[in-house]
C-alpha cells in the first residue's frame, strides 16, 4: 500500500561499495592502478545517480546519466587492462574491479530478485583479487588482512542493505542500524586481524607449511564443531 | 507474540577460509594461508555477540487531526521506545497502517538502533478516506549485532481514525420519526418541550400550573409539554458481504463510521441505541440509553474484530503478513458481548474458528456464509424487542441482505437501510455490481422500506434528509 520500493537501502549499499573499494585500494601501489580504480568508482557513482533519477520518474535523464556512468566504468576497465606495466598488477586489479562492479550492480539493483547472488559473487571476486595480490605480489600481511576484513564488511553491509530493503524499503531511514551493525562487524574484523598478526609475529611462518596447515585445519574443525 | 528465527547469514564465511587456505597452501604463501584466520574469526563472531532479548517496545501513535475529513491529510507520528535494559542494535519497525488509508508522504517504516530507554519517531502522512479505520499493531523486527538471530514481535497501540462529518440528531429524528411516530409525539404531556397552554383542569399536576398567568390574571392555567418517548434503535452493520476485497472493506469502513456517528446523534437525542453485526463474526449489544453505553458501543466499533475493515486486505505491505489474529481482540471482553454460537455450543463445525476468517480472507463457501448470516438474523430477531427499530447499514452487495430486511420487517421490527454507494465503477464487474445494488434498493423501496442511498462523496446527513424528504 505504501509506495515503498523494496530495493536495497541506500546507506548500506554505499557503505558496501566503499568498503569494497577499500578492499581493492589497500593493495594498490601503482599510479595506473589508482587511475583505473578511481575511474571505475566514478562510473559506479554516476550510475547510482542515474538510477536515482530514474526512480524519480525522470527516465530519460536517468538513462542518459547511467549510460555515462557505464562509459566511465568501461574506461576504468580499459585502464586496468592496459595501464599497469606488469601482468601481476593487472591480475590483482581486474578481479577486484570486476567484483566492485558486480557488487554495485547487485545493490542498485540491476536485476531485482538477484541482489543477494550478485552481492555474494561480487564480494567473492573482490576476495579473489585480494588472494591474487597475496600470491602474485606477496603483499604485506597487514594490508592483506585489512583488505580481507574490508571484503567481509562489504559483503555484510551489502547483505544487510538487501534485507533492510526487503523489510523496510528504500525510503525508510536506516543509517543508524547500518552504522551499528557494520561497526560491530568492523570491530570483530579488527580483533581477528590483530590476533592473526600476533600469531604471525610469533613467527609461526617459520614453521613448516604442513605444521601451519595442520594447525589451521585443527582450528577449523574446532569451529565447525562449535557451530553445530 | 515473539518468534525467533536464525538468519544463518554468516554460514558462508567459512568458504572464504577454505579458499584462502587452499590457495595459500598450493602457492606456498603463509601470508595468504593466514587469511583463513579471518574467515574463521567471522565464523565464531556471531557466537560471541549477545543474542537479542525479546524486544520490549512501547509504541505511541498520534494522528492529527484525529477525525479528518475525507480526502484530508492526516499526519501520523509514531514513537517507538526501547523499554528493555539492553541495546537493540538493529531494530526494524513497520507501522500497521490501516489497509484503506494510502500513505501520501514519508514512510511508516524505520530501521534504527536503540539504546536502553532510547526512542525514535516515525512521521508520515496518510490520506483520509470516509469511514472508521483501525491501525494494526506495529510489527517490530529485532536483530542481534551480528544479524544471526531475528526476533519478530508486534507492539499494539490502539488508534482509530474516524473520518467523516458528524450527523445531527434532527436528520435522524426525521428518519426514524417518519415511520415510528414514537419520537417527539404530538401528544401533550410531561415532556420538556413546550407544547401548548390550556385551561386548568381538575387533577393537573402542580408543577405544570402556569403560575405567572395566575399572578397576572388570577386564572389557573396549565402548560403542556410535548411528550417525548425515546425510541429504541438497533444499529445493524453488515460486515460479512462481498468477500474480502478492497471495495468491500471500504464499504464496511464507511458503514462502521456511519454507525458511530448515528449512534452519537441518537444518544444525544436520548434514544436507546444497540449494536449488532450482520454477518460473521457476530456481535450484539442490547439497546440502552446514556453516554456510558455510547462509549461502550464506540469501543466495540473500534476494537471488535467484527468491525475491522480489510484486516488482511493488504498483507504484503508488512514483511510477513500480520495475520488477522494479531488484532487486539482481547480488549473486546467488555460486558454486553454475547456470542450466540458460544451459547448454542458451536452448532456448526468451524463456526467459531471461522469467525474472523470469514471477514478477512473471504474464502468461506458462499452457502456457509449466507446460512451464517441467516442464523445471525434469526438470533437478532429473538433478541429484539418488538418496538425496537432496526437501522441496517449495508452496502447491499448481495441478495441475502434483502432477505434479512424482509425477515426483520415480517417480525414487526421497522427497518431503515443506510447504504453506502460503490466508490469507483470503472470496471465491468463493479458496474454490474452497482446495477444490482440499484435493483435491490428499488426492491426494498417498493416494499415500503426507506433506503438511504449514500453516495461516495456525499454527506451522510444530506443523504438522510434527502431520503426522508422524498418519502414524506
Amino acid at each position: 500500500m505504501s509506495n515503498a520500493t523494496h530495493r536495497p537501502a541506500v546507506p548500506g549499499a554505499v557503505l558496501a561499495v566503499l568498503s569494497g573499494a577499500a578492499a581493492v585500494a589497500l593493495l594498490l601501489d601503482a599510479a595506473a592502478q589508482w587511475r583505473a580504480l578511481l575511474a571505475a568508482l566514478a562510473g559506479i557513482a554516476v550510475c547510482g545517480l542515474g538510477y536515482a533519477a530514474w526512480q524519480r520518474s525522470e527516465a530519460g535523464l536517468g538513462a542518459l546519466v547511467a549510460l555515462a556512468g557505464a562509459a566511465l566504468l568501461a574506461v576504468g576497465f580499459f585502464l586496468a587492462a592496459t595501464g599497469p606495466e606488469t601482468t601481476t598488477h593487472r591480475l590483482e586489479l581486474l578481479p577486484g574491479l570486476l567484483g566492485l562492479a558486480v557488487l554495485a550492480a547487485g545493490l542498485l539493483p540491476v536485476r531485482a530478485g538477484r541482489e543477494r547472488t550478485l552481492v555474494t559473487v561480487g564480494t567473492a571476486l573482490l576476495f579473489v583479487g585480494v588472494v591474487a595480490s597475496g600470491v602474485f605480489r606477496g603483499s604485506p600481511l597487514l594490508a592483506l588482512l585489512a583488505a580481507t576484513v574490508a571484503t567481509v564488511v562489504a559483503w555484510d553491509a551489502g547483505e544487510q542493505a538487501v534485507s533492510l530493503g526487503r523489510q523496510v524499503g528504500r525510503q525508510a531511514a536506516t543509517a543508524r542500524a547500518v552504522l551499528m551493525h557494520s561497526g560491530g562487524t568492523i570491530l570483530a574484523g579488527a580483533v581477528v586481524a590483530l590476533a592473526a598478526l600476533g600469531v604471525y609475529r610469533l613467527n609461526v611462518t617459520g614453521l613448516s607449511l604442513t605444521a601451519l596447515v595442520a594447525l589451521l585445519a585443527a582450528g577449523f574443525v574446532l569451529i565447525l564443531s562449535l557451530r553445530n | 507474540m515473539t518468534d525467533r528465527t536464525d538468519t544463518g547469514r554468516w554460514r558462508g564465511v567459512v568458504a572464504l577460509s577454505l579458499f584462502a587456505g587452499t590457495v595459500g597452501l598450493l602457492a606456498q604463501r603463509p601470508a595468504v594461508l593466514l587469511l583463513a584466520a579471518v574467515g574463521a574469526g567471522y565464523a565464531v563472531y556471531p557466537r560471541l555477540v549477545p543474542s537479542p532479548p525479546e524486544p520490549e517496545i512501547a509504541v505511541e501513535r498520534t494522528v492529527t487531526p484525529a477525525s479528518p475529513d475525507p480526502g484530508e491529510r492526516a499526519e501520523v507520528s509514531v514513537t517507538v521506545r526501547n523499554e528493555g535494559d539492553r541495546w537493540l542494535p538493529d531494530l526494524r519497525v513497520v507501522d500497521g497502517v490501516p489497509a484503506l488509508l494510502p500513505v501520501v508522504d514519508g514512510t511508516p517504516r524505520r530501521a534504527t538502533a536503540l539504546a536502553p530507554g532510547g526512542e525514535t519517531s516515525l512521521e508520515y502522512a496518510v490520506e483520509a478516506r470516509e469511514g472508521k479505520h483501525r491501525f494494526r499493531p506495529a510489527t517490530v523486527l529485532s536483530r542481534d549485532l551480528a544479524g544471526t538471530a531475528e526476533q519478530r514481535a508486534t507492539a499494539a497501540e490502539p488508534t482509530v481514525v474516524d473520518c467523516g462529518a458528524s450527523v445531527s440528531a434532527t436528520a435522524l429524528r426525521n428518519l426514524t420519526g417518519e415511520r415510528a411516530g414514537e419520537l417527539r409525539s404530538d401528544v401533550g404531556g410531561s415532556g420538556l418541550e413546550f407544547h401548548r397552554a390550556r385551561e386548568y383542569r381538575q387533577g393537573d399536576p402542580m408543577r405544570q400550573v402556569d403560575w405567572r398567568r395566575f399572578a397576572r390574571s388570577g386564572e389557573l392555567g396549565t402548560i403542556e409539554y410535548a411528550e417525548e418517548r425515546s425510541a429504541s434503535v438497533a444499529l445493524c452493520v453488515d460486515v460479512g458481504a462481498g468477500g474480502g476485497d478492497r471495495s468491500a472493506a471500504a464499504a464496511v469502513a464507511r458503514c462502521v463510521g456511519a454507525a458511530d456517528r448515528i449512534a452519537g446523534a441518537l444518544v444525544d437525542a436520548n434514544h436507546e441505541v444497540g449494536l449488532a453485526s450482520h454477518g460473521s463474526p457476530w456481535y450484539w449489544l442490547p439497546p440502552k440509553p446514556g453516554s456510558a453505553h455510547l462509549a461502550q458501543l464506540r469501543r466495540a466499533l473500534d476494537t471488535h474484530p467484527a468491525f475491522v475493515p480489510g484486516s488482511t486486505a493488504d498483507g504484503d505491505d508488512v514483511p510477513d503478513p500480520a495475520d488477522g489474529s494479531g488484532v487486539p481482540g482481547a480488549e473486546t471482553s467488555a460486558g454486553g458481548i454475547q456470542s450466540p454460537r458460544a451459547e448454542a455450543g458451536t452448532s456448526a463445525p468451524g463456526a467459531s474458528s471461522g469467525a474472523s476468517a470469514a471477514l478477512s480472507d473471504g474464502g468461506q463457501p458462499i452457502e456457509d456464509e449466507s446460512s451464517d448470516r441467516e442464523r445471525g438474523i434469526g438470533t437478532l430477531r429473538e433478541r429484539l424487542d418488538s418496538t425496537t427499530q432496526v437501522l441496517l447499514l449495508s452496502p447491499l452487495a448481495d441478495d441475502g441482505v434483502v432477505d434479512s430486511v424482509r425477515t426483520l420487517e415480517a417480525a414487526g421490527n421497522l427497518v431503515t437501510v443506510v447504504s453506502p454507494g460503490p466508490g469507483e465503477t470503472d470496471s465491468v464487474g463493479t458496474r454490474l455490481a452497482a446495477v444490482e445494488r440499484d435493483a435491490r434498493i428499488r426492491t426494498l423501496r417498493r416494499t415500503g422500506i426507506p433506503v438511504v442511498d449514500w453516495g461516495p462523496d456525499e454527506n451522510l446527513e444530506n443523504a438522510i434528509e434527502l431520503t426522508t424528504g422524498r418519502s414524506a
